[in-house]
């Protein structure tokens, strides 16, 4: 029974991170589905949002608040960083913009270990006792993290199903010339595109920054494998493909940490970052919204 | 109508749109040497000629998917010559490309909804089209990449005419389909302009689109060859002779 106990306890914790794996990986892989190129910055985004919220925090604003206000924030910034870095190299390719965005992410890495020092910080989360039910434990912070993260993601479904900017940048994916033919704006659904991608990814920042603090400026690169292995096994550019893949890697981090070694957290991600590449390299190859 | 008379290019003041003396290509290589087109109000206008005359090239300019070296477009009398791709659809015109005309993963309600976005009132156009085109409304829940060669016509269609527009671009409505559902084809451009829309249309299958249509133009080498009714051009021994591989 109490290995029972244990196997569940580590599904469990495996699908509580694979939902904030989940809401990385939807912002990284709406962004490939429209713009076509994998934005290696992506994962600053994630450190900015976790600085931005402490940085509120500081200020004197409650955790909740300064996390709904980074999130805005990094939102626009995101917007911002795109119109500067990679809205005159659209018409270039995808390798010039890869290239491109991989010096963005240094850039904006050390800007906030300039600004932000190199040690390791954490948000003002409160320390609770968590709920035993049937031998098994949830903490509360846990709960709070996982619900908002499928809070997101069905926001995300919502709005590419039921929304005319969600059919817009699912057509937009799907054939961009056609798109524009058609009377779409596509400049403007690209722009909301890395809106949404980057509120993405400043959200799972911060619900990466309450579930495993400390975290220090290098939090989103050192992440971003775990994002790239749940974006690669749903197939980049399909956003259900990114949740069940952020699932599977989570359990499967869970399930390696509880049951083969510890220390090796992130290899686990990497291992199935590599056996995509050899067993499933259509992965890869990009789909459509 | 002689052989003399398809062979002037007669410019109509009437027209719902006006191409006059187009000139683009692709880089540096010229495709287009001054081409004047016109299609008037409630008429079906076929553009042909051999591989390589530039007719595809000619739809792409007039939608702006090429630039314009030279020359002028109008629509309803507005010139459309230096209007984005994007904004044709509120200038009365809308274009169906050869391939790759459908998005593949939207159904076909939401290809349409795609091709309604500026409409004030879609559901009842998206009525009027499927009173059109029934199939599209038993496959309206169906992802478009499903669908057959003839239906996705048939939505490609849809979709561009969802804004009810002036005129109706469309580049080989036959192309890729079994023989059988070539006529189909034609029947619903037919269709469409007797629902009150202008077509213009360039086609490969030349005998079976002149039957449809009401004139048609000829380009060779990226200029106007021959103009003329459709009839005329069907009766034209030369016509027939060098572009309809009949003696």
């Amino acid at each position: 029974m109490a290995d029972f106990v244990g196997v569940v306890q580590t599904l469990l914790y495996g699908l509580i991170n694979g939902s904030v794996i989940a809401v990385g990986a939807v912002g990284l892989t709406l962004s490939y589905g429209v713009t076509r190129f994998i934005n290696f910055a992506y994962g600053e985004l994630l450190t900015l949002g976790a600085y931005t919220a402490l940085l509120l925090v500081g200020m004197g604003l409650g955790l909740p608040v300064a996390a709904v206000v980074a999130v805005l924030v990094i939102g626009v910034g995101g917007v911002l960083v795109a119109r500067v870095f990679y809205d005159p190299l659209s018409d270039r390719g995808a390798l010039p913009l890869l290239i491109t965005s991989i010096g963005v992410a240094f850039v904006l890495r050390n800007l906030v270990r300039a600004a932000a020092g190199t040690e390791a910080r954490q948000l003002p989360v409160p320390l609770m006792r968590p709920w035993v039910v049937a031998g098994l434990r949830l903490n509360p912070v846990d709960a709070g993290v996982m619900i908002a993260a499928v809070v997101a993601m069905l926001s995300i479904h919502l709005l590419l199903q039921r929304t005319m900017l969600g059919k817009k940048m699912r057509a937009t994916s799907g054939n961009e010339q056609l798109a524009r033919v058609a009377g779409i704006d596509t400049d403007a659904v690209v722009r909301r595109t890395w809106l949404i991608s980057s509120v993405a990814g400043a959200v799972a920042g911060v619900l990466l920054a309450v579930q495993f603090p400390p975290f220090r400026p290098t939090m989103g690169w050192d992440f971003l494998i775990v994002v790239f292995s749940a974006t690669l096994l749903g197939g980049i550019g399909k956003p259900y493909g990114a949740m069940v893949g952020a699932l599977v890697v989570g359990v499967a981090m869970s399930v390696g940490t509880r049951y083969v070694a510890t220390e090796y957290t992130m290899a686990y991600a990497f291992a199935i970052l590599v056996l995509v590449l050899l067993f499933k390299p259509e992965g890869i190859a990009g789909g459509e919204l | 109508m002689s052989e003399k008379d398809i062979e002037s290019v007669e410019r109509l003041d009437d027209a719902v749109l006006s191409a006059r003396g187009v000139e683009t290509g692709y880089g540096d290589l010229q495709v287009l040497y001054g081409v004047d087109v016109d299609v008037r109000e409630d008429e079906i206008v076929v553009v042909f000629g051999p591989n390589g005359a530039g007719k595809s090239t000619l739809m792409k300019a007039i939608y702006r998917l090429l630039p314009l070296w030279d020359g002028s477009v109008t629509v309803t009398g507005d010139d459309i010559s230096g209007v984005a791709t994007d904004d044709l659809v509120e200038y009365g015109v809308s274009y169906v490309p050869q391939t790759d005309n459908v998005f593949p993963n939207l159904t076909v309600g939401e290809n349409l909804d795609i091709g309604g976005a500026s409409v004030a009132d879609s559901e009842a156009r998206r009525g009027e089209l499927f009173d059109l085109f029934p199939r599209l409304e038993e496959r309206v829940a169906q992802r478009a990449e499903t669908l057959s060669g003839g239906e996705r016509q048939m939505l490609a269609m849809a979709r561009a005419l969802m804004p009810d527009p002036d005129v109706l671009l469309i580049d080989e409505p036959s192309a890729g389909l079994a023989p059988q559902l070539i006529d189909r084809a034609f029947d619903h451009v037919e269709r469409v302009r007797d629902a009150g829309t202008a077509v213009l249309m360039v086609e490969q299958n030349v005998t079976a689109a002149l039957r449809v249509a009401d004139r048609g133009y000829v380009l060779d080498m990226g200029e106007n060859r021959f103009e003329g009714d459709a009839d005329a051009m069907l009766d034209s021994d030369r016509v027939r002779e060098l572009y309809m591989g009949q003696a």
